[in-house]
């Protein structure tokens, strides 16, 4: 780390060689609707901000934890700046592999996913899922995140947060608990409501 | 803890994740783009950091240069403002030295001392033996460099120690530096850029003194004025014969020698040239001012008797050429230099 706050090239490309996965991996988890070209957009902001904003970095947790907390808040803005498109009438990103003139539609790559039923009920369960998220408050969305989409302990949560495992613990739980009234209540609305 | 009461939501975050992470598929790696990008943001955000270190470092050199140079123009200005304070008293000091300077040769010799013995010209310095020994070179009279100091030199304060006693020429290329030459009647004047001014001697305004042996008038005079010796009466033309009778030269300016005896500090001269500097004609008119200027021991002088040539030497030795120089342009510079020992 004190070679990157000199502004070593090189220190800063193992950084970005060894994080980019695992902070790419979780960014994909905080919205059920980010593709691949999202995941890397914010992660290109996650890093510009790290590289920027490394002053800021005290140690007291791991530069990995550090970096998953950045990513979730430039994968909050991000989705806001989605939904703003939206309802702005943005246009969605168009893919790279669109129909050829000449030859027409690519033909579909076969997909290892469930058979389509399945994977709409599980598409449509996982969309739930994320709006309750985006409905709970921005703690207990962090401390959520962390645990579940970066496989943090809670000790490494609570360095990250700057609690006592205790809290973490206690926060995780009513977290949840809220999480799932939202879910039920969710659920519990007719199809057309949600 | 959470882990003793999973909540069924539990169970669906859980599947949420992996159900994510199996729809990315491997983990994401950095773009080339990407990383350009990035190490980009690095440079561009980290050397300004380290520019900034360098100017602190280098802001506090550049400050002690500031103080340094600030310090050194403070101290040159105070030097030149001193120098302009001083350099009118010396020049008032001149003009006074001028006006008050005796032109008589008595006078000068009453108040000025005689000057060291150490400081004079040993015998073997002086061209004596030879001009005495054997043909003397008919052009040269007094044009010999001298290894000593030049009078400009050395000579600097033997008015006022203001090199502007040597005349307001010195702005000009214009008898900067210069010897004078003598062969009879003819004077020639070579100044420092090699110009050559020639013209004659003319008689001066005051009447020649009768002729007397040159010997004879330097060892009286030297004893009235305790040893000082009139440089005037040391000029004395080639091939003039001590003893020998001279008719005196009249009052009016025209063509004389070198040699007539006595009061040459009134001897008066004209040459013309041109100044290969400014490339314009020069006619110098003017006379020779005896000086204080250290000469030849007595013993030195009496030894020269017999060679006259030596006293023309000796005479731009104790003399300053005063006078003015007309350019081809019309301009005027007033003379007042030293030629330099022959």
């Amino acid at each position: 780390m004190e070679r990157c706050r000199l502004g070593d090239s090189l220190a800063w490309e193992e950084v970005f060689e060894r994080h980019y996965p695992s902070v790419g991996r979780f960014i994909f988890q905080l919205s059920p609707g980010f593709s691949r070209e999202d995941v890397e957009e914010v992660c290109q902001e996650t890093f510009l901000s790290a590289i920027r904003k490394l002053a800021s970095f005290r140690g007291g947790s791991s530069l990995q934890t550090w970096l998953f907390r950045i990513a979730a808040n430039k994968g909050r803005d991000y989705r806001e700046r989605q939904m703003a498109a939206k309802r702005g009438g943005g246009r969605a990103p168009v893919p790279l592999d669109a129909e050829d003139p000449e030859h027409g539609p690519a033909p579909p790559i076969p997909s290892s996913d469930p058979q389509p039923d399945a994977a709409l009920v599980r598409t449509e369960q996982m969309q739930m899922l994320g709006r309750c998220l985006e409905l709970l408050g921005e703690r207990c969305r962090e401390v959520i995140e962390l645990r579940y989409f970066g496989d943090l302990s809670y000790e490494e949560i609570s360095r990250t947060l700057g609690l006592n495992v205790k809290t973490v613990s206690s926060r995780l739980s009513k977290c949840l608990d809220r999480l799932e009234r939202l879910v039920q209540d969710l659920e519990s609305r007719p199809r057309l409501d949600r | 803890m959470a882990q003793e009461r999973k909540p069924a939501v539990h169970d669906r975050l859980t599947a949420y994740a992996a159900e994510r992470r199996r729809r990315l598929g491997p983990p994401p790696t950095l773009p080339p783009h990407t990383r350009r990008f990035l190490l980009d943001a690095v440079s561009r955000h980290y050397e300004p950091v380290s520019a900034q270190a360098r100017p602190q470092h280098s802001g506090w050199i550049g400050g002690w240069m500031r103080w340094a140079w600030t310090g050194a123009a403070l101290v040159a200005v105070i030097a030149g403002a001193l120098w302009m304070v001083r350099h009118p008293r010396l020049e008032s000091t001149l003009e006074v030295a001028r006006k008050v300077e005796p032109i008589d040769n008595a006078q000068v010799l009453a108040t000025v001392p005689p000057p060291p013995m150490a400081a004079h010209p040993t015998p073997s310095e002086l061209p004596l033996a030879r001009t005495s020994d054997g043909p003397t070179p008919p052009a040269v009279l007094a044009s010999a460099p001298s290894t000593a100091p030049s009078h400009s030199e050395r000579g600097v304060a033997f008015k006022t120690g203001d090199p502007a006693s040597f005349g307001v020429a010195g702005a000009l290329p214009v008898l900067r530096r210069f010897r004078i030459e003598g062969d009879g009647e003819t004077i020639r004047i070579v100044d420092a850029d090699g110009s050559v001014y020639e013209g004659t001697l003319l008689a001066a305004a005051k009447p020649m003194m009768e002729t007397v042996e040159v010997g004879t008038a330097l060892r009286g005079r030297r004893t009235a004025q305790e040893g000082a010796v009139p440089p005037g009466a040391r000029a004395a033309r080639k091939g003039f014969t001590a003893g020998q009778p001279r008719m005196a030269a009249p009052p009016t300016q025209g063509p004389t020698s070198v040699g007539s005896r006595s009061d040459l500090k009134d001897l008066a001269f004209e040459v013309r040239g041109t100044n290969r500097s400014l490339n314009q004609s020069v006619r110098l008119s003017g006379q020779f001012v005896l000086t204080n200027r250290p000469i030849a021991s007595p013993t030195q002088i009496e030894r020269r008797a017999d060679g006259l040539l030596d006293s023309f030497k000796d005479l731009v030795r104790q003399s300053a050429v005063q006078g003015q120089a007309v350019l081809g342009d019309g301009r005027i510079l007033q003379i007042n230099a030293t030629p330099e020992s022959p």
